[in-house]
């Protein structure tokens, strides 16, 4: 194990500017604790039984040995740089953020499912294999249609069995109908929370809270938490518009503690109204149980996945047009980590709507350092005045921010 | 709108201009190396055809072509339902540039190319196909093949990342399954197993001849430069199989009576060098050039443009048609040694292979700027080289001519390293030698 005392400094740097965001409600005290012990003990204590890097996995087929496996989601600069030397110069953040994570000794015992998204991941799963650890990876056929939906159901039974096969236990019906409807209860609580929360809690709170799902260890625990939240959320007084511009941010995922984005855009006057990346979208993704029992579960994942996986994200696209129309949007900042070259594909098509829709977007690239966060300071503020400008023209000057 | 099309033409007319005139400076510069034979000449017509006097593919041709964007599709298939296959993976650094405002920055070079000609509609041999197959292998091909959808009918094939287990190759045997009716409505021509059995011959025409070539190509002192077959390997993407396993012939027939003559290119002692990583698509002929022009030679490759393409022959168990259908799959996958699969160790094994055979003493590890894949098994390589005792060096490269200068002394330095290693190796076992006399 790495020396930690860096990493602690950038978990506890992160958390506390953060806090200081967030009001003081007693129920958020959970989700704060939620994050310390995922991060810090649990990584120290490293008994996981099952270890996903990522978060492209049907969560019901992890859930069901009775707690939360323990995602690497891949936020930390620290740990990117615990894998330098394995990975070529080129090689996004994350992908180097949950390399590092590994390689550091933890999940030496445990079996690492690995979601091939991206060509990082597949060399990454080669890498943990040739060092002897248990790595189960599981492919998207890039296309989705009849026959690839068979052809993805392959790949879900083929992780339905590496697990069973760690776990020594089958995986029975029940106890996978058991975790759907877990699942299915947690997803229907964020939507809940998601739309209580827009007038009460600032973006990078909520992106917290929400990325804190991937940290929980009891899932019923932590819908419980997330429930109290939102009830004490519909009872406080919703903020007055602040005249502010709101912002949808998509592109690459963002995942605690590189909050460098949120923060900066927060900052510099705009309003984080929405996070659309395939982590987020997956966690939002209600589906109910009525539909579960109609279709193949391993269906309705791949038909909702919006992961960069694809010749072409219709999935993705079909969502962040629905969001657009649903949401007030009055502008876009598209997220590229360095090297995640799949968004800078994507963009193109997402342009063309934008500009459908008049909806300005700003392209955003960066890593997990900071040495560039002046330079998009000036960039985002000069982002933020036209989107003002732009209100101020639309809705008159009262209703611009100052 | 008058303007637009004028301005689209002239824009039409400055790029033919330019990367013609790239394209015929890279052939002369690989004609002009030493001892050229003369049955590698329409090898060389056959690229001055495609990318300077931008003919089609063959004007006595009549069969339709269909573009594939990997060495991953099989041939066989396209030959078995009537057309031709033209493999479209492009070195140009005018397409290159053209392509460089579509495609994102950090992208491969090959892709921006491929993009390039999609969009300029300059390149014949590009516009004559009826469709492209664009396979799914690395995260710049899987979203080309979103984007390039818009200017060419594109179908993509799945390439499943694992290779080990039967059942990988079962997703691509429904893979290619599923290219089947693709194939035959955009030929018009069913595929039967006469005509599938017909396409694996006539690709193992060309194969037979390149295991004769290859068997030639390890003779040391070299019969021919790396460069020439570097060019010869690349003509095989635009001429149809036949027609190149014919040249071959005449080729190998050639290098046999230069064997007999003693006549070589290269000196006893000249340093032998393999280039492996990321393809060398005509005319970016850069590398190649510069190893030779150096004082090294080009002994073997290891890349898809190169000998990986033909190396493995398709071995028919089953001559019904799922039994040839599953031949092609596992022929395709299996010994494929690209980096895109999970598990690649094979790609060592094979650079060990190739190491003995052409007897080689020094690796060029070639990565395309943004080709990730390549670059992390780079590492994997560097240690296995190491144990081996034979110097690599890892080039970096885009499509452009401004890293020249820079590549041609790191390549330079290179070779007199190999050189002073021989040298030293060579004292080491005199010295050796004397000891053990004394």
């Amino acid at each position: 194990m790495p020396d930690l005392s860096t990493y602690k400094k950038e978990m506890k740097d992160v958390l506390q500017r953060l806090v200081k965001t967030m009001p003081a409600y007693k129920e958020l005290q959970f989700f704060v604790k939620c994050v310390i012990n995922h991060y810090l003990a649990d990584l120290e204590k490293n008994n996981s039984n099952i270890v996903v890097i990522g978060s492209n996995i049907p969560e019901e087929l992890v859930l069901v040995q009775g707690k939360m496996p323990y995602w690497i989601l891949g936020g930390s600069r620290v740990s990117s740089m615990w894998a330098d030397d394995i990975v070529p110069r080129d090689t996004d953040p994350v992908s180097r953020s949950g390399l590092g994570y590994v390689l550091s000794g933890f999940a030496e015992k445990s079996l690492i499912l690995i979601p091939l998204v991206s060509d990082s991941t597949r060399k990454l799963a080669y890498i943990l294999k040739s060092r002897g650890l248990k790595v189960h990876t599981c492919h998207f056929p890039p296309v989705k249609d009849a026959q690839t939906f068979l052809e993805w159901r392959r790949q879900y039974e083929a992780c339905r069995d590496a697990i069973a096969l760690h776990l020594k236990r089958p995986l029975t019906k029940r106890a996978l109908q058991k975790s759907k409807e877990r699942i299915s209860m947690a997803k229907m609580q964020i939507q809940d929370f998601m739309e209580v929360s827009q007038d009460t809690l600032n973006g990078t709170s909520r992106m917290f809270i929400l990325g804190s799902y991937y940290c929980a260890d009891n899932l019923s625990e932590w819908n419980f938490q997330l429930e109290c939240l939102t009830a004490r959320l519909r009872r406080e007084h919703k903020r007055q518009n602040s005249g502010k511009s709101k912002v949808l941010l998509l592109g690459s995922p963002i995942y605690f503690p590189n909050y460098k984005v949120p923060f900066l855009i927060e900052e510099s006057g705009l309003e984080l109204l929405w996070q659309a990346d395939y982590t987020t979208l997956s966690m939002q993704g209600y589906t109910g149980l009525e539909q579960m029992r109609k279709e193949h579960v391993a269906d309705i994942f791949y038909r909702n996945d919006t992961s960069p996986a694809y010749v072409k994200n219709d999935s993705l696209y079909e969502r962040i047009e629905k969001l657009l129309t649903e949401k007030e949007i009055d502008g876009v900042v598209y997220h590229v980590l360095k090297g995640q070259i799949e968004y800078d594909f994507e963009l193109g098509h997402f342009e063309e709507l934008f500009e459908k829709l008049n909806i300005p977007v700003f392209r955003l690239e960066t890593d997990y350092n900071y040495q560039d966060i002046e330079q998009l300071r000036i960039r985002l503020e000069a982002f933020s005045e036209i989107l003002n400008q732009r209100r101020y023209r639309r809705f008159g000057k009262e209703t611009v921010a100052v | 709108m008058s303007e637009t099309i004028q301005s689209g033409h002239r824009r039409q007319e400055l790029f033919i201009k330019k990367s013609t005139r790239v394209a015929a400076s890279y052939l002369n510069r690989a004609k002009a190396l030493s001892e050229m034979p003369e049955a590698a000449k329409p090898f060389f017509n056959v690229l001055e055809d495609t990318y300077v006097k931008l003919r089609e593919l063959s004007e006595k041709e009549s069969r339709k072509t269909i573009g594939t964007l990997c060495v991953m599709v099989p041939s066989e298939l396209i030959y078995a339902a009537g057309a031709v296959p033209v493999r479209l993976c492009s070195g140009s650094y005018t397409a290159y540039s053209i392509g460089d405002d579509t495609i994102p920055r950090d992208a491969c070079p090959l892709v921006k190319a491929v993009m390039g000609f999609g969009e300029i509609k300059a390149l014949p041999v590009f516009e004559q196909c009826s469709l492209l197959v664009a396979p799914v292998t690395c995260d710049c091909k899987k979203k080309l093949a979103g984007v390039i959808d818009s200017v060419k009918n594109t179908v993509p094939l799945h390439i499943p990342p694992l290779k080990k287990e039967d059942a990988d190759t079962e997703v691509f045997l429904r893979e290619l399954y599923r290219l089947i009716p693709v194939l035959e409505g955009a030929t018009g021509r069913e595929i039967t197993a006469g005509s599938l059995a017909q396409g694996i011959n006539i690709v193992g025409e060309a194969q037979y001849e390149m295991s004769e070539f290859l068997w030639y190509r390890r003779h040391d002192p070299a019969l021919l430069h790396g460069t020439q077959v570097m060019a010869i390997m690349n003509a095989y993407s635009y001429m149809p199989a036949d027609a190149w396993a014919r040249q071959m012939h005449r080729l190998n027939r050639e290098m046999k009576s230069r064997l007999e003559q003693g006549k070589f290119v290269s000196r006893k002692n000249q340093p032998r060098i393999l280039v492996t990583g990321s393809p060398i698509a005509f005319p970016n002929l850069k590398i190649p050039l510069l190893i030779e022009e150096m004082g090294g030679i080009l002994a073997a490759d290891e890349t898809c443009m190169g000998e990986r393409g033909l190396y493995d022959p398709v071995s028919v168990i089953d001559p019904g048609f799922d039994g040839m259908m599953r031949a092609l799959a596992s022929r395709y996958t299996k010994p494929c040694t690209c980096p895109v699969f999970v598990d690649n160790s094979q790609r060592v094994y094979r650079i060990r292979q190739m190491i003995r055979e052409h007897k080689i003493q020094g690796i060029i590890y070639h990565v395309l700027r943004g080709c990730l894949v390549y670059d992390y098994e780079y590492q994997i390589m560097e240690e296995e080289m190491g144990k081996l005792n034979v110097p690599i060096i890892r080039v970096e490269s885009d499509y452009n001519e401004e890293d020249v200068e820079q590549l041609r002394i790191r390549i330079e330095a290179f070779i007199e390293l190999i050189k002073l290693k021989e040298y030293a190796d060579l004292q080491g076992w005199k010295n050796l030698n004397k000891n053990k006399r004394k």
